[in-house]
C-alpha cells in the first residue's frame, strides 16, 4: 500500500495518522510519502502498529522537501511494537531535503512489551493476556 | 509600539513595568538589535551615538548587554571557552591569563550559586531558568557592560536566587555606574534593587512614570485601567 | 612456488629491518615502470610480481580482479558515473615526487595551510610536492617499545612476508572480495596499508597514528588494514588528516577489516579531507566477538565523492558497536556516509551518532542499517543523526534502514535536519561575535559530541577548518 501526499499549496497543513495490527501470518507493506513543494507547509506523518507473532511489517516512510519549500515543518514517527515469536518488521524512515529553511525531523522505534508495564496490570488483577492486550490498546491510543 | 521617549543614564536603574504584551520584551529586543523587531520611526542612542542601524554584536562592543528572559541553550558551545572568547574580546589591557580567568570564573560561579560541575557544560544544555539566568549574570561580569537590559530576570527565580541576582547587579550599578533597564511583572526584585525612575507601558506606550511609590501603586491595584 | 623463494623471502626480510618506509616493492631501482593507467589482468600480475608475493596472494588478486570486472556499480549512493576505470593508475608511481613544483598546489590549498599554521615541511608533503614526511628520530623508539610488548605494527606488505599465517588468518575473510565491487577491485589491486596485532591482555594506551601523523603507506589509493586485537586487549587507532591533501590521484577505494577478539576493543579513527577531485569509496567492517567493543569515529570533510559505511558485526553475546560520524559537505561535494551495525547475538549492543553539515550547494547524506537477526534477543540500538544545512543551494538526506527479525528487542532511530537557529545567532552576536564567528561557534556546538571523542591536535583543527569554511562562505 502507498500513500502518496503533496502539499503544493502555501499555508498547506497535513495530519496523517496510521494505526493497524498485523496479524498472525499476515506480511503487510506500507509506504508513506509526503513531498513539500509550497512553502509555509506543515506535515506530520504518524504510523503506529503492532505486529502479531509470525506477522511481518514493512515499513517505509519518505519525506521529500523540494527546493523553494521555505518555512516547512516536516515531521515522521514510525512506531512498531512487536509481539510473541517471529514477528518482524523492518522500518525506514528516509529524508530528502534541499531547502534550508526547514524544520523536519522523523524517529522510528521498534520495541517490545515493557516488562514493568505487564508487571504492574498483572499485579492489579489482569491475566497476561488481558495486560497485553491492554497495552497494546494504550499503544495505539497514544 | 509608538512613542515610547526614555533616556538611561549611567548608574541608574530604571524599572519598565506593564501587563502581558505592553511591549516591553519588544523593546528590549529592540534595543539589542534582534532581527525580528524593526524600528520603522524614531531613534536609539547610546553614549551619544545612534545605533538604531548597527548589528547586534556591535551594540554589544559598545557596551550593551541584554540578559535575555528565556536564553537559548546552544549545546557543545563549552561554556569556559565561550566566556574565555567573550573576555578577550571586551578586556584588552588589565587581562588575565586563562588559568587566572578560569579560577576566577569558578569564584564568581560560587558567589552565584551555580552548582559545581555546570561550568563543564555547553552553554545552558539541560540547565534550568534559574541556572540559565544566572549565566546571564555570570557573562555580565565577564563582559563588563556599560548599560543592561534585564528582561523578566525574575520570572521563574526562587527568593534565594532573586537575591544572589539582585544584590549582584546592585554591585555593579554601585561600583561601577552601570545603567540599567530592569523589565519586570512583579515587584519583588525591586526590593533588592531599587529603581531611580519606574516606567509602566502599556500597549506599547508610556502610560505613567515616577519613582518607587508607582510600585506600591501597582502591587495594591495592578496594571488595570482605572475607569 | 617459485625454487628462489626462501631467498627473496629473506633478502625481503631484511630490506624490511633497514628501511620501513619502502612502498612494498622489492627494489624500485631494478623495476623501471613507465606511467601506465588503466587495468587488466596484466598489471594485476605486474603489481604481484613487483612485490614478489606468494601465489596464494597472487591468486587471490586474479580472482578479485575477476570479480571486479563481473560486477555491476552500485545503483544507490553517490554518483559515480564520471569514474574513468581505464584513465587511472592501479600501482604506486615512483617514490621520487614526479617533478611536482609548490606552485602546482592549489591556491585554496596553500591558504588553508597557512592559516592552519602547518609548517612547509610538512605543507610540501601534503601538497604532494615532497614523498615523504619523517619524523624518525621520535618514532622509532616508539616502535621499540611496542614490539618489546608483542605489538606488531607494521605495514601491510611488511606484515605478508613475516607473520603469513596471521595475516591470512582474517585477511579477506572479514570483507570478502566478493562484498562489493570496490573491494574487489582493492583486493586486485590493494598496497600498503597498516598491520596490527595486539596480543592478549595488551592495552596500548598511545594512540597509533599512521607514523606520526601522516605516511605514505596510508594514503596510497588501495590501503589494505588489517587490526587484530586478541582477548582482553585495547587499541586505538588513528589515520588521516585534517588538513587538505592535494593529490592526483582520484579513486581512492581502501579496505580496513578488523578482528575484535572476546573481551577486547578497538577503536578506529579516521579523519579524512581529500582535495575535491578524489572519490573516496571505503569498505571498513570490524567483527566482534563475546563482550568485545568496536568504535568507529569517522570524519569525512574532502573529497568529491566519499561512500563510507563502517560497519560493525556483533556476533559475540554482549558485543558492542559504536558509530560516531561527522561529515561536512561543501562544494561540489556530496558525503554518502553512516554505517551498518549487524546484531547476530544476544545482548548485544549499538549506537550511531550521525551529525553533518550542508553549506554552499553541498550534498551531505546519512545511509545507515541496523538489522537484528532472529536470535538477538534482548540486542539494542539507538540512532541519531542531526543534520544541519547552512543555506538554500545545500541538501540533506537520511537513508536509514531498520531491519528487525527478532521481537525481543528495542530499536529507536531519531533524525533532525534544521539550519542554524537564528536565536541562537542573535544570542551570539548580542555578546559581540560577528555573524560568521557565530555560525562558525553554533555549528561547533553542533558537531561536538563527535570532536571531543578526537585526540586534540585533531579536534583543534578540525573546529578551525570549519570556522574556515564558514568564514568563506557567509559574503
Amino acid at each position: 500500500m502507498r500513500y502518496f501526499d503533496v502539499l503544493d499549496r502555501m499555508g498547506q497543513s497535513k495530519d496523517i495518522k496510521k494505526f493497524l495490527v498485523v496479524k498472525s501470518g499476515e506480511s503487510i507493506d506500507i509506504e508513506t510519502v509526503m513531498q513539500f513543494k509550497a512553502p509555509k507547509t506543515r506535515g506530520n506523518t504518524l504510523i503506529k502498529a503492532v505486529v502479531m507473532p509470525g506477522g511481518k511489517l514493512n515499513l517505509k516512510g519518505v519525506i521529500k522537501i523540494d527546493k523553494g519549500a521555505e518555512l516547512v515543518e516536516a515531521f515522521l514517527r514510525q512506531s512498531v511494537l512487536l509481539i510473541g515469536e517471529n514477528s518482524m518488521a523492518t522500518a525506514i524512515p528516509e529524508l530528502e531535503i534541499e531547502s534550508n529553511e526547514v524544520r523536519a525531523s522523523h524517529a522510528a522505534a521498534i520495541g517490545r512489551v515493557d516488562e514493568e508495564q505487564l508487571f504492574y496490570l498483572m499485579s492489579r488483577g489482569l491475566s497476561q493476556d488481558e495486560a497485553v492486550k491492554s497495552i497494546i490498546k494504550a499503544f495505539l491510543n497514544e | 509600539m509608538a512613542d515610547i521617549g526614555l533616556e538611561l543614564n549611567a548608574g541608574e536603574v530604571m524599572a519598565l513595568m506593564g501587563p502581558n504584551g505592553s511591549g516591553k520584551s519588544s523593546l528590549a529586543y529592540a534595543l539589542a538589535g534582534h532581527p525580528k523587531y524593526a524600528v520603522d520611526k524614531g531613534k536609539m542612542f547610546f553614549d551619544k551615538k545612534e545605533i538604531t542601524e548597527l548589528t547586534p554584536n556591535e551594540r554589544a562592543m559598545m557596551g550593551l548587554f541584554l540578559a535575555n528572559q528565556a536564553p537559548v541553550a546552544i549545546p557543545g558551545l563549552g561554556i569556559k571557552s565561550f566566556l574565555w572568547q567573550i573576555y578577550k574580546k571586551f578586556e584588552n589591557e588589565k587581562r588575565m591569563d586563562l588559568v587566572k580567568f578560569r579560577n576566577w570564573l569558578d569564584d564568581e560561579a560560587e558567589k552565584l550559586q551555580l552548582k559545581n560541575g555546570l561550568l563543564e557544560r555547553g552553554l545552558n544544555d539541560g540547565f534550568s531558568g534559574g541556572e540559565r539566568k544566572k549565566m546571564e549574570v555570570l557573562q555580565m561580569l565577564v563582559s563588563k557592560p556599560k548599560y543592561i537590559i534585564l528582561d523578566e530576570i525574575d520570572s521563574g527565580l526562587d527568593v534565594d536566587a532573586l537575591k544572589i541576582i539582585a544584590l549582584r547587579v546592585k554591585k555593579m550599578v554601585k561600583e561601577d555606574k552601570v545603567g540599567v533597564l530592569i523589565i519586570t511583572h512583579y515587584s519583588r526584585i525591586l526590593n533588592y534593587l531599587k529603581a531611580d525612575k519606574v516606567v509602566i507601558i502599556e500597549k506599547g506606550k508610556v502610560k505613567e512614570m515616577g519613582g518607587m511609590e508607582l510600585v506600591k501603586k501597582i502591587e495594591d491595584k495592578g496594571f488595570e485601567e482605572k475607569k | 612456488m617459485s625454487r628462489f623463494a626462501p631467498i627473496k623471502e629473506e633478502s625481503k626480510k631484511e630490506k624490511w629491518e633497514k628501511s620501513p618506509y619502502e612502498y612494498g616493492f622489492s627494489s624500485p631501482e631494478k623495476h623501471m615502470f613507465k606511467a601506465k593507467r588503466g587495468l587488466n589482468e596484466e598489471i594485476v600480475r605486474m603489481i604481484s610480481t613487483m612485490k614478489s608475493e606468494e601465489e596464494k596472494m597472487r591468486n587471490f588478486r586474479l580472482e578479485s580482479y575477476k570479480i571486479f570486472l563481473e560486477k555491476k556499480m552500485p545503483t544507490w549512493g553517490a554518483d559515480l558515473s564520471t569514474i574513468d576505470f581505464n584513465n587511472i593508475f592501479y600501482y604506486v608511481k615512483a617514490t621520487k615526487s614526479e617533478g611536482k613544483k609548490w606552485g602546482d598546489v592549489p591556491k585554496e590549498i596553500k591558504d588553508t595551510y597557512d592559516k592552519l599554521g602547518i609548517p612547509q615541511a610538512e605543507k610540501e608533503y601534503l601538497g604532494g610536492v615532497k614523498a615523504q614526511y619523517e619524523s624518525e628520530v621520535i618514532y622509532g623508539s616508539l616502535l621499540k617499545k611496542l614490539r618489546d610488548k608483542g605489538i606488531i605494527f607494521c605495514g601491510m606488505d611488511e606484515a605478508l612476508v613475516k607473520y603469513p599465517d596471521l595475516v591470512w588468518s582474517h585477511f579477506g575473510k572479514i570483507v570478502p572480495k566478493g562484498d562489493n565491487k570496490f573491494a574487489a577491485l582493492n583486493s586486485a589491486v590493494w598496497s600498503g596499508g597498516s598491520f596490527i596485532y595486539v596480543p592478549k591482555g595488551v592495552k596500548v594506551d598511545l594512540p597509533l597514528q599512521a607514523y606520526f601523523r601522516i605516511n605514505t603507506q596510508n594514503m596510497g589509493q588501495f590501503e589494505r588494514t588489517l587490526i587484530i586485537v586478541d582477548e582482553g586487549a585495547f587499541v586505538h587507532y588513528v589515520e588521516g588528516c585534517t588538513a587538505p591533501i592535494y593529490t592526483t590521484d582520484s579513486l581512492h577505494s581502501a579496505v580496513v577489516e578488523i578482528w575484535v577478539a572476546k573481551n577486547a576493543r578497538c577503536r578506529y579513527t579516521t579523519i579524512q579531507n581529500w582535495s575535491t577531485n578524489v572519490y573516496n569509496l571505503v569498505t571498513k567492517r570490524a567483527w566482534v566477538e563475546e563482550k568485545g567493543i568496536m568504535e568507529w569515529v569517522d570524519g569525512n570533510l574532502g573529497s568529491k565523492i566519499t561512500m563510507k559505511y563502517p560497519s560493525v558485526i556483533l556476533a559475540g553475546k554482549g558485543a558492542h558497536g559504536e558509530i560516531l560520524s561527522v561529515a561536512v559537505a561543501g562544494k561540489g561535494q556530496h558525503q554518502d556516509a553512516g554505517g551498518k551495525c549487524i546484531h547476530l547475538a544476544e545482548n548485544t549492543t549499538s549506537r550511531i551518532i550521525s551529525k553533518s553539515i550542508s553549506l554552499n550547494g553541498g550534498r551531505s547524506s546519512y545511509r545507515g542499517m541496523i538489522q537484528m537477526n532472529k536470535g538477538a534477543k534482548n540486542a539494542r540500538s539507538k540512532v541519531v543523526c542531526d543534520a544541519l544545512i547552512l543555506d538554500n543551494e545545500s541538501r540533506s538526506d537520511t537513508y536509514p534502514v531498520n531491519k528487525i527479525m527478532e521481537s525481543e528487542v528495542t530499536l529507536e532511530h531519531e533524525a533532525t535536519v534544521s539550519k542554524i537557529g537564528e536565536e541562537q545567532l542573535f544570542y551570539l552576536m548580542s555578546r559581540g561575535f560577528e555573524e560568521h564567528e557565530a555560525e562558525a561557534m553554533v555549528v561547533n556546538g553542533f558537531i561536538e559530541p563527535i570532536v571531543k571523542e578526537l585526540p586534540m591536535e585533531y579536534s583543534v583543527e578540525l573546529n578551525r577548518l570549519i570556522s574556515l569554511q564558514m568564514e568563506g562562505s557567509v559574503g
